[in-house]
């Protein structure tokens, strides 16, 4: 389903996705709506734009957030044409499930925003590259020195990690083999001290907390 | 060269001006006084009074457009309006003026200086001409005996003596010229440019003294000096009066007065020149007034009874004197509104002030929502069907398709740059969650390591937020741009009715208090009355803001 109270935004999205093999099976304007599709239809993912009416200020993702507490593991695509990275925090505490924050211009690119929610469908996650960019500048700010352990190459990878990216993903995006990726990866959570996770979520989730720890 | 041409005959024309205006000037004030001097005992003088004031605004005025159109220097005008209609307030406003009293001390100088100037000015430039023409028309001087010094004009070669004289005149006029001009306008600028009073601090335009007195006047000498020079020569008169066969009509009563009131005119300059405001100088003319009454009534007695008594005819000068001192006192009495209507102005002024920095930071909020709603939605509308045309050209059309995908990226770099621009207009994540949560997205953007530390209850007015807001950002880039290494700390405190804003690094220090970001911190932050101190020494800078945010 659809949570968008621009029309136009909401018409394309909901084109594109049927272009795409993707049924949309309802819409809503406002976070009441929401609650209410996601209660009645049971959608698979809902994508949801942070800013909503009445208040245009973040009651998209209150209602989202509200929505993942009465149907936990609900799979859900925040859309905002802001990047706050309190905003992320707060999704991904809500817990369980496929989580994702994208701005909305990468939905423009198609077979990425595509990918995207197949991953957040699946349980994943689905950071935007901003918002990962966010947090690595704030984590080297606060304590730079542990992240300029890493090689450029890591840090690349460590970013494609944060935004969810499987390594599969992330060799095709770097255009290396998948070896090369699980070194790179085993390099950093060695450097960084994290234990490394057995699925990719759960990667994404120690990443994310590494970064946000600064 | 032809610019300092044109200067000078700026100046001159100033000068010629400021003579003419100087014969106005003369007749201004000795009709004006005479005629409040004269009406005084009458109750007419009010409204001659009020008449005369106004006459003096004017003429002085053309004093000021003559150095703004021809000296190029415009002197402003500040003079007190009377909050209340009617004839007895406005001369009371009037004389509580103190720049009445400046145009009056600016007609009385300038009748005198301002022709002298003119005339000195021609006089130079005149015999600059006429001795540099001389080979022209000196041979037409008749008589033998026509001689200019030990030259004698009836030789052609003589004559030659006159342009030779008239270069270093010339020299002479032009720099003497500029000379006086400067000092006229310097004193046009004193008596009649606005000072602002009060706590915003004087106001008065920054011009350069032309150098210290020869000698330093020294009232508590020269009043003394001044009454032993009048007695003694009122004591000759006097005597000479009794040796001239005394009895008839006692004369000296005239040269007497004279004195006398010469010596009040000297005592009550220098206690005006110690006057800072209005109503200061109204208590010294009573006060002198007084003085001179008493003594004039003195010495009236004095005469009367010296002529032997009889018909107590002092009785008449002193009532007529009694008039305008008691009009006087009464003014002195009255406690003057004009602070009240001053203080209703200032409430005036806060008010829509308050109104105008509120109105400003709705509409950037409204401003940021519109680009949102429009200009960006479109935006990301138009990716999106760009990137469905994309998807559809991708196999057979690759050409096509990688060039619909430049396009996208085109947009999609348009709307991160609104995105940026919105950012910086009204940041949406302070309109969204308040000052709080817009600070520590701040200090996680900045590239200095920041902390952020505040209590802050609730929600605060829109333009106290946007305002400390600013003041944060402001603050962190000024470290990320003098001080990269450093680390910053942000505290946010609101207690007692204030808001408080304190960055502090540590530094290397050296902020400049004038600096262009600071400087403009501080006019968005005396628009809300708060107070902005910066203080930066080699262990670190701050920036201390106080923003008051009401109850």
């Amino acid at each position: 389903m659809i949570a968008e109270d621009h029309a136009l935004l909401r018409e394309g999205l909901v084109a594109l996705l049927r272009e795409n093999g993707i049924e949309v099976c309802a819409v809503a304007g406002d976070g009441d709506g929401l609650l209410r599709i996601v209660a009645g239809h049971k959608p698979d993912l809902a994508i949801c734009d942070v800013r909503l009416p009445p208040g245009f200020t973040d009651e998209g993702l209150r209602a989202a957030i509200e929505a993942r507490r009465r149907q936990p593991g609900l799979a859900i695509l925040m859309l905002s044409q802001y990047v706050e990275p309190a905003y992320t925090a707060e999704l991904l505490a809500t817990g369980e499930g496929g989580v994702g924050y994208l701005l909305k211009e990468r939905v423009g690119d198609i077979p990425a925003f595509l990918d995207a929610l197949e991953r957040v469908a699946a349980g994943g996650t689905a950071l935007d590259r901003e918002v990962v960019s966010e947090l690595v500048r704030e984590r080297s700010a606060a304590s730079g020195d542990e992240l300029a352990a890493l090689t450029a190459r890591e840090r690349e990878v460590l970013g494609l990690m944060a935004e969810g990216r499987s390594n599969g993903a992330i060799a095709r995006e770097l255009v290396v083999t998948l070896g090369a990726v699980e070194k790179h990866v085993s390099n950093i959570f060695g450097k960084l001290g994290l234990a490394a996770g057995s699925d990719d979520h759960r990667r994404v989730l120690a990443v994310l907390a590494y970064l946000r720890a600064g | 060269m032809s610019a300092r041409v044109r200067r000078f005959g700026r100046e001159l024309a100033y000068l010629t001006a400021g003579g003419l205006t100087s014969y106005l000037a003369l007749v201004t004030w000795t009709v004006g006084l005479s005629l409040v001097a004269g009406l005084a005992v009458l109750i007419i003088a009010i409204p001659v009074a009020v008449t005369v004031a106004a006459a003096f605004r004017w003429v002085v005025e053309l004093d000021r457009q003559n150095a703004r159109i021809i000296a190029g220097a415009p002197i402003g005008r500040a003079y007190h309006r009377s909050a209340r209609p009617g004839l007895w307030p406005r001369m009371q406003t009037a004389l509580r003026d103190r720049q009445f009293w400046r145009d009056l001390g600016w007609l009385l100088l300038h009748s005198v200086v301002g022709q002298l100037l003119a005339i000195i000015a021609l006089t130079f430039v005149a015999t600059t001409l006429a001795t540099l023409t001389l080979p022209v028309w000196g041979g037409y001087i008749p008589g033998d005996a026509a001689h200019w010094g030990p030259l004698p004009l009836g030789e052609a070669r003589a004559r030659w003596a006159g342009p030779a004289v008239a270069i270093p005149l010339a020299a002479i006029t032009v720099w003497l010229t500029g000379l006086m001009a400067r000092a006229e306008l310097w004193l046009a600028r004193w008596l009649l440019g606005p000072r602002a009073a009060g706590p915003a601090g004087d106001a008065t335009p920054a011009a350069e003294p032309l150098g210290a007195p020869a000698f330093r006047y020294r009232p508590e000498i020269a009043i003394p000096m001044h009454g032993v020079v009048a007695f003694v020569v009122g004591i000759t008169l006097t005597l000479i009066w009794l040796v001239t066969g005394a009895g008839r009509s006692f004369w000296p009563v005239w040269p007497w007065f004279a004195l006398l009131t010469t010596i009040a005119v000297h005592v009550l300059l220098v206690r005006a020149a110690r006057q800072q405001t209005g109503d200061g100088m109204l208590r010294v003319l009573l006060r002198t007034g007084i003085e001179f009454a008493v003594g004039l009534a003195l010495m009236l007695v004095v005469i009367w009874a010296l002529a032997g008594g009889g018909y107590f005819w002092p009785v008449w000068p002193m009532l007529g004197m009694a008039f305008p001192l008691g009009v006087l006192a009464l003014m002195v009495a009255t406690p003057w509104r004009d602070s009240e209507a001053l203080a209703q102005r200032v409430d005036v002024l806060t008010r829509t002030r308050r109104d105008a920095v509120d109105a400003q930071a709705a509409e950037l909020r409204r401003i940021e929502r519109d680009l949102h709603d429009g200009a960006q939605a479109r935006l990301v509308a138009l990716t999106m069907k760009l990137g469905r045309v994309e998807s559809r050209l991708a196999a057979e059309h690759p050409d096509e398709a990688a060039l619909i995908g430049d396009a996208r990226a085109d947009a999609t770099a348009a709307i991160a740059e609104l995105r940026d621009l919105a950012r910086g207009i009204a940041p949406p994540v302070l309109a969204d969650r308040g000052l709080l949560a817009a600070v520590q997205a701040l200090a996680g953007r900045s590239p200095v390591a920041t902390e952020v530390r505040g209590t802050i209850a609730g929600r605060l007015p829109a333009a106290v937020e946007n305002c400390a807001y600013f003041v944060c950002a402001e603050a962190l880039t000024n470290v990320a741009k003098h001080a990269p290494g450093a680390r910053a700390t942000v505290e946010l405190e609101q207690a007692g009715g204030e808001l408080s804003v304190r960055v502090s690094d540590d530094g290397p220090g050296g902020a400049d208090p004038d600096g262009g970001g600071i400087s403009g911190l501080s006019s968005r932050v005396s628009a809300l009355d708060g107070r902005l101190t910066v203080t930066s020494t080699a262990q670190g800078t701050t920036i201390d803001v106080g923003l008051p945010c009401g109850s």
